[in-house]
């Protein structure tokens, strides 16, 4: 048996470690072996691939000092970073911390979302066990080389420093397996962007592969423009779903959602009904708080391909929070049925089970959620049965799975403020006052522990700190009624003094 | 993830240790019997080639398996086609690495019901000259009817067999690794996908004309051909897996190309038609043309082991398949039609078909079992019950005892001191050392452990900090033995160390344990002759027989000493004896120096109390403090000293720096002009700083010995104060609180003398005072903190504190619930109210002085600056005190305009901190009610 056969059909069955065990044979015999060479290079990135469309972490740098935005404040509607909140109403959707809607599904960039202040980004999403905040993009690139380093025990396989760009450039066979080892193995967008560069340059710029490239590198060092040229460039080549996808990427990147989205529609005339195209879409119209459009794009998803998860998870939420939970449940139980087992699905099962008045399901999904839960996922669980207890009139319940949900997690702001209400209910003042803080120290983006703070500091007599905590709930929850009377009403009360 | 999954129908047996890849299932009627029902072809690596015919939904039975067989050379690929010039019949071809056989399958039907036997006859075969990968077949050229092989070789070369001949041999341009290869009649040409990632397309007709003069038509020919022009090719931009070529009805063809991430369905001519992006691996797929609709129908079978079918891009079926096959086919078979044929890796080859039986998703078993409500009840009341004796208990149930106890701290001091003294590399008198163990106990993993050693002025020891990073309960706790000696020249004013270790629980929590070490006074004192008659002296009454001081004091007995005369010598100089009377119940301590009584008397009165510990000591007179003032006297004027010399040091470095300035200015001049012996001044006045900083440094250490002096002899005042007037343990501490037996020596402008002055007067104007109003002989207006201008006040205060003890007055106890500490807090408050009344009556200079103490801390000695906003300061600062809201406003609040208020509350932090740190911790966590106390622990919970 030819060993390189052998190695290609190792490698068509994705069985990448045997595939590499076997070329570094054949190349310790013929250390010029170019197609052990390039099948062996394909294997170590095939072994690390991720695609580039999806990998969409924003560090604290890229969102804080962003400077490639086009428009520092832009129209309400046309960007990321200023949402309208049109359509979601925060006492009906809960906001993560970062103050974007709950989404239904989690996905890279959904919990940090864009933070209007730095203080704001420092904080470690949710559900992020790190204590520390993903700082760069390139951080996370640059741990997943080191990753990669380690399938090679015997130090790296090509010596990117030593190689002569050049003379590759010129083998478009051979080029292209080494431009796809450096950018997603090395991670070495520089070099892989001089070897795109010529090789783009030998191929009189005629090759879109090429410019596609070109432009992931560009994007990876954060020259978005430059990106986008040569993704518009490629597509004047060649119309392909990834080139769109990318150059949808690039806008959003620009905060130019509308764009972005324009990009897509272009693309979906093209290949029309492609699930790609359609998820990208409903994810924009997601970080843009259009609840609607969302709801309306994820259905589309569902139309052409049926087992979307993501598609049916976030309908749900959407029926979940627009008061139909019979509906979520539904989804729910089918995404069950396809074999979705976590915490999360069982917790929301729960919740819907509860809103839905099947008391006794509730408790039996919100024990498996337990069950499966950890940490993190523990308190928000925990939080929940408090939310069912507070139903049933169980206050000590309440007040016990509450502490048990600090106990999983004591950056829990929703516990916080809930279990202070709890302590306000029993008399404790000092303690309800000192919870309030704490929720509202957590969670600056939602309205509701500014405004308990503000009505407890208005009762007492503070009315100072009742107004700066009031003005804080209205600028979390711009149309909360309450919050506004009670401004109103602070304010009659500073005219008569 | 899918809704549904697929049934199986037939499946053959586990065939062990076989692997075979790409290309090794063939399911065609390949004995072409009457009835077109399809054969499954299977073939190994191994070489093992099998043939089955599924025929019953039963499990693999025996005759099943029509063929099986062993080949003996690995099979790569298998293919069912009209190989054979004179027959139209299916023939079988098997590529193997270096052979492409042709067989013939033929049935021979059996005489009775016993089944058929099949046999495959060799028709022909070519040998390869080069290593094969795979092949492909169909009608090249045109022909009809009949089928060609082309097999593409690990090196790129084409070679076209014609039946049992064969034609050519074509090298593909470009070429690295063999893509997969397929045939299109319709446009006669072959499509590949080369490494560059493209799409190409090679017509026969270019391949056969492509050739050289020479007519060598073999096999090995090198790189001899004419360089092959493509057809056209397409830039795929990915790897790919499959090519298959579809016929639609209207008689076009498409190219379907399964990438590695995503489908291409594209035109013959090379035009993309639609494509299709995956989230998943794709393993293998079947394409067919939809008959109704002329629609591409896609089957993908992916690594995470689904089953999707797509109609163009829209999917239309998801199945969960059992395993992730590598070769997927359609075939008909016995009473159903169009099954579809799944080949794994392991070579097990699976009809199924698409059924709407659900995944079956089995939750497990949840780990409660179900309880009666009625256990339930009983446990959840029981739980109940301990949760709300924890809260009535503790108040809250997150601060459990059992958490402070991760790691404890104790100390074993040995009874001898160390053989060879760790101070000796130091000074030339032999000084005692004395090691001791720091025992670190752990009961539960602990980190950041930070272990440190209080700093003594008159006792060194040689760790001073430790870190460690972590302590586990398992391990052996560390070995520390930090040595203690006598610093030179010192008497010390106390030996007791405090140990304190700082650690962290795994939880977070931060956390505090702490141990006392007590040295022997051996490490500082050793036995001498006893003397007679020293200046110094105190005289201590019991209610008991004296006992024999050599059994007390068994380790400092010499020959000299004897039951009722014990002498003693610090290794510092003074020498002490104690006496006893003979006839009288009465002890006498004397002394070379007032200071040195103190750590002997101490001594004694602990172990006679230790003896019999119902002994009742006293002193008869009031104490002397006459030597006391001798002491303070010394020390102020250390203080003095130390001032003076700084302000000469500040007046000499300012001169230093405007020399360099001069000189500077000199040197950068263009022209150039005589230094004016500059040079000599500079040189003058940096030996001066030189000499005027040693002389602080000496004055420094000076300061240092007398504040340890004065520290004893304080200690010896408030112990016979205590003795003298019978006072309880709470009243000597705050007489100790209030003398400040601690902070004698400061290196901040804030003194001892300053300390103990305000604190007296407080004492004497508050809580010893007379109902009848003020002692007119005590100022009540302590203002501020500031050097006094002498001593005699001071002095004046601790006669009338005496006075008053001497009359009965009793001291504030701090063992009450009013702890000391409020009232510290609240003192300076009411002072500074007060004394604004009568600010012009009571210094007046020094309380002006005020702001400008904070940047010049000697401005008061010159006194000069004259009093200018008194009344605005005064009515601004009573305002702010008084208001009850004061505790609750924070900082941020308060008027910002006051432009004193900064400098009050930083005096009044300065108050607060030396007191802070004698205090009990408990009576820390018993004031503290702030919210932000419960916040954290909940924090931290």
């Amino acid at each position: 048996m030819d060993p390189l056969f052998m190695a290609l059909s190792y490698y068509k069955r994705r069985k990448f470690e045997d595939c590499v065990t076997t070329c570094t044979k054949i190349l310790d015999k013929n250390p010029y072996d170019q197609a052990a060479w390039a099948l062996k290079a394909k294997a170590l990135t095939e072994q690390v691939y991720i695609d580039e469309v999806e990998a969409d972490d924003q560090g604290i740098a890229e969102m804080v000092m962003d400077d490639t935005s086009v428009a520092q404040v832009s129209r309400p509607g046309t960007s990321l970073k200023a949402p309208t909140s049109a359509g979601v109403n925060q006492a009906v959707r809960p906001v993560s911390q970062s103050g974007r809607p709950v989404s239904g599904f989690v996905r890279p960039g959904t919990q940090s979302g864009r933070p209007g202040t730095m203080e704001q980004a420092l904080r470690t999403p949710r559900t992020a066990h790190t204590a520390r905040p993903v700082t760069s993009a390139s951080g996370r690139f640059v741990r997943l080389g080191t990753a990669s380093m380690l399938s090679n025990p015997g130090g790296p396989f090509i010596n990117l420093s030593r190689l002569n760009y050049n003379k590759y450039a010129m083998r478009p066979n051979l080029a292209k397996v080494l431009f796809e080892y450096i950018f997603y193995h090395e991670n070495d967008v520089r070099n892989a962007l001089e070897l795109a560069a010529l090789a783009s340059e030998h191929q009189q710029f005629k090759d879109w592969w090429w410019k596609v490239q070109l432009g992931k590198c560009y994007h990876r060092l954060g020259m978005f423009r430059d990106a986008e040229r040569q993704y518009k460039s490629a597509l004047k080549q060649q119309v392909m779903l990834d080139t769109v996808l990318l150059l949808g990427k690039v806008y959003q990147r620009l905060d130019q959602p509308l764009q972005s989205i324009e990009t897509f529609k272009q693309g979906l005339e093209k290949f029309p009904n492609e699930s790609s195209l359609l998820v990208a879409t409903a994810r924009i119209y997601d970080g843009m708080n259009d609840v609607e459009n969302t709801t309306k794009w994820y259905k589309d998803v569902l139309e052409s391909d049926g087992v979307n998860i993501e598609a049916i998870a976030s309908i749900a939420a959407n029926y979940f929070y627009s008061d139909q939970p019979e509906i979520a449940i539904r989804l729910y139980r089918r995404l069950m049925q396809m074999g979705v087992y976590n915490v999360e699905l069982f917790n929301n099962l729960g919740l819907c089970c509860y809103y839905a008045q099947q008391y006794d399901m509730t408790l039996k999904c919100f024990e498996r959620a337990i069950d499966l839960a950890n940490d993190d996922e523990l308190a928000d669980v925990w939080y929940n049965i408090a939310h069912l207890a507070l139903g049933i009139g169980d206050n000590t319940m309440a007040y016990q799975c509450l502490r048990l949900a600090l106990s999983a997690n004591n950056g829990h702001a929703e516990a916080y403020n809930n279990l202070a209400v709890l302590e306000l209910q029993r008399g404790d003042f000092e303690r309800a006052k000192a919870l309030f803080r704490s929720a509202a120290e957590l969670a600056p983006m939602s309205y509701e522990a500014h405004y308990n703070q503000a009505t407890l500091a208005e009762a007492v007599g503070d009315l100072q700190s009742s107004y700066i905590s009031a003005l804080k709930a209205t600028k979390a929850f711009p149309e909360h009624v309450d919050s506004k009377d009670l401004l109103k009403k602070l304010k009659q009360h500073f005219t008569n003094l | 993830m899918s809704l549904f999954q697929t049934n199986e129908w037939w499946a053959s047996n586990q065939s062990l240790g076989e692997e075979c890849g790409h290309g090794c299932l063939c399911v065609a009627n390949i004995d072409n019997s009457s009835d077109g029902l399809c054969k499954v072809i299977t073939g190994s690596y191994q070489g093992i080639l099998r043939m089955y015919a599924p025929t019953s939904e039963s499990a693999h039975q025996a005759h099943d398996v029509l063929i099986e067989m062993s080949l003996q050379l690995p099979i790569l690929q298998l293919a069912a086609g009209k190989f054979n010039s004179v027959s139209p019949d299916l023939h079988l071809a098997v590529l193997h690495p270096r052979l492409l056989v042709v067989y013939k399958v033929s049935m021979s039907e059996g005489a009775i019901n016993h089944g058929n036997q099949y046999k495959m006859d060799k028709v022909y075969q070519h040998k390869l000259e080069r290593t094969a990968a795979n092949m492909t077949y169909g009608p090249f050229g045109g022909v009809q009817n009949q089928d060609f092989i082309c097999v593409q070789s690990m090196d790129g070369a084409l070679s076209i067999f014609e039946h049992e001949t064969f034609t050519f041999t074509r090298f593909l341009p470009g070429f690295l690794l063999p893509g997969p290869i397929c045939f299109n009649p319709r446009t006669d040409s072959f499509l590949t996908v080369s490494s560059s990632m493209f799409l190409e397309s090679y017509s026969y007709q270019v391949l056969a004309v492509a050739t050289d003069s020479s007519k060598k038509e073999e096999s090995q020919s090198m790189a001899s051909g004419k360089k092959i022009t493509v057809d056209w090719k397409f830039n795929l931009g990915e790897f790919v897996l499959e090519i298959v070529v579809l016929q639609l009805s209207t008689g076009k063809s498409v190219i379907v190309v399964l990438g590695e991430r995503a489908l291409f369905c594209l035109e013959e001519s090379g035009q993309l038609r639609f494509m299709k992006k995956f989230e998943y691996n794709v393993s293998c797929f079947k394409a067919l043309v939809s008959s109704e609709s002329d629609t591409i129908r896609t089957i993908i079978c992916t690594h995470s082991q689904q089953l999707l079918v797509y109609d163009n891009v829209k999917m239309k079926w998801a199945a969960k398949l059992r395993t992730s096959p590598n070769n997927l086919a359609i075939g008909n078979f016995k009473d159903t039609n169009g099954l579809l044929v799944l080949l794994t890796e392991s070579c097990q080859v699976s009809c199924c078909f698409l059924g709407t039986a659900p995944t079956i998703f089995s939750l497990p078993r949840s780990k409660q079992r179900e309880i009666d409500i009625g256990t339930l009840d009983e446990r959840l009341n029981k739980l109940n019950t301990v949760i709300a004796k924890v809260q009535s208990t503790q108040g809250d149930v997150i601060i459990s005892k059992k958490e402070t106890e991760d790691l404890k701290v104790s100390v074993e001091v040995p009874k001898i001191l160390d053989k060879k003294s760790a101070a000796s590399k130091y000074s030339g008198p032999e000084i005692p050392s004395i090691s001791v163990q720091v025992l670190l106990k752990v009961n539960r993993r602990v980190t950041n452990v930070q272990l440190s050693i209080e700093s003594n002025p008159a006792i060194h020891c040689t760790l001073q900090q430790l870190s460690l990073q972590e302590l586990t309960e398992s391990e052996h706790p560390p070995s520390i033995r930090p040595a203690f000696y006598l610093r030179q020249d010192f008497v010390p004013s106390y030996l007791s160390q405090d140990v304190t270790v700082h650690y962290q629980q795994t939880t977070g929590i931060p956390k505090v344990a702490m141990a006392t070490i007590k040295l022997p006074l051996l490490l500082v004192a050793k036995n001498a002759a006893p003397v007679k008659k020293l200046d110094h002296r105190v005289t201590l009454e019991s209610n008991m027989a004296c006992v024999n001081l050599m059994e007390i004091f068994a380790d400092f007995c010499c020959e000299t000493s004897g039951p009722h005369c014990i002498g003693f010598e610090y290794y510092s100089g003074p020498k002490a004896t104690i006496l006893t009377s003979k006839t009288s119940n009465r002890y006498r301590v004397q002394c070379d120096t007032y200071d040195g009584l103190w750590l002997i008397t101490n001594e004694l009165v602990d172990r006679l109390r230790a003896l019999r510990p119902d002994i009742h000591l006293t002193v008869q007179d009031q104490p002397s403090l006459e030597e006391y003032a001798h002491l303070i006297d010394l020390h102020y004027q250390l203080r003095v000293t130390r001032e003076e010399i700084r302000l000469v040091l500040e007046q000499r470095a300012l001169q230093f720096r405007a020399i360099q300035r001069r000189l500077l200015s000199r040197f950068k001049d263009k022209t150039p002009a005589p230094l004016n012996c500059l040079d000599t001044l500079l040189e003058g006045t940096h030996t001066q700083i030189l000499a005027v900083a040693d002389a602080l440094t000496e004055n420094e250490e000076a300061l240092k010995m007398c504040s340890c002096s004065l520290s004893s002899a304080t200690r010896l005042i408030v112990l016979l104060c205590t003795l003298w007037r019978e006072l309880s343990e709470g009243e000597a501490e705050t007489l100790s609180a209030v003398l400040c037996v601690n902070q004698t020596y400061n290196k901040n402008n804030m003194g001892w003398e300053e300390m103990v002055d305000i604190g007296i007067t407080s004492l004497l104007r508050t809580s010893m005072s007379s109902k009848s109003g003020r002692d007119p002989n005590v100022t009540s207006a302590q203002h501020s903190v500031e050097f006094p201008l002498d001593t005699a006040k001071l002095k004046k205060h601790l006669m009338i504190l005496m006075d008053k003890l001497a009359k009965g007055a009793h001291l504030p106890s701090s063992n009450t619930k009013k702890s000391t500490k409020p009232k510290y807090i609240e003192k300076p408050k009411q002072v500074h109210s007060k004394k604004t009344n009568d600010v012009n009556t009571f210094f007046d200079d020094s309380f002006t002085n005020e702001i400008d103490s904070k940047e010049n801390p000697y401005a008061n000695l010159d006194g000069m600056l004259p009093p200018d906003d008194l009344v605005y300061k005064h009515g601004k600062k009573v305002d702010c005190l008084e208001s009850p809201n004061y505790s609750t406003i924070p900082n941020g609040n308060l008027d910002e305009e006051d432009e004193d208020l900064p400098l009050y509350n930083g005096d009044h932090l300065q108050y607060e901190t030396p007191l802070d740190v004698r205090l009990p911790p408990s009576a820390i966590t018993d004031d503290i009610e702030s919210p932000l106390y419960y916040e954290d622990t909940d924090i931290f919970s």
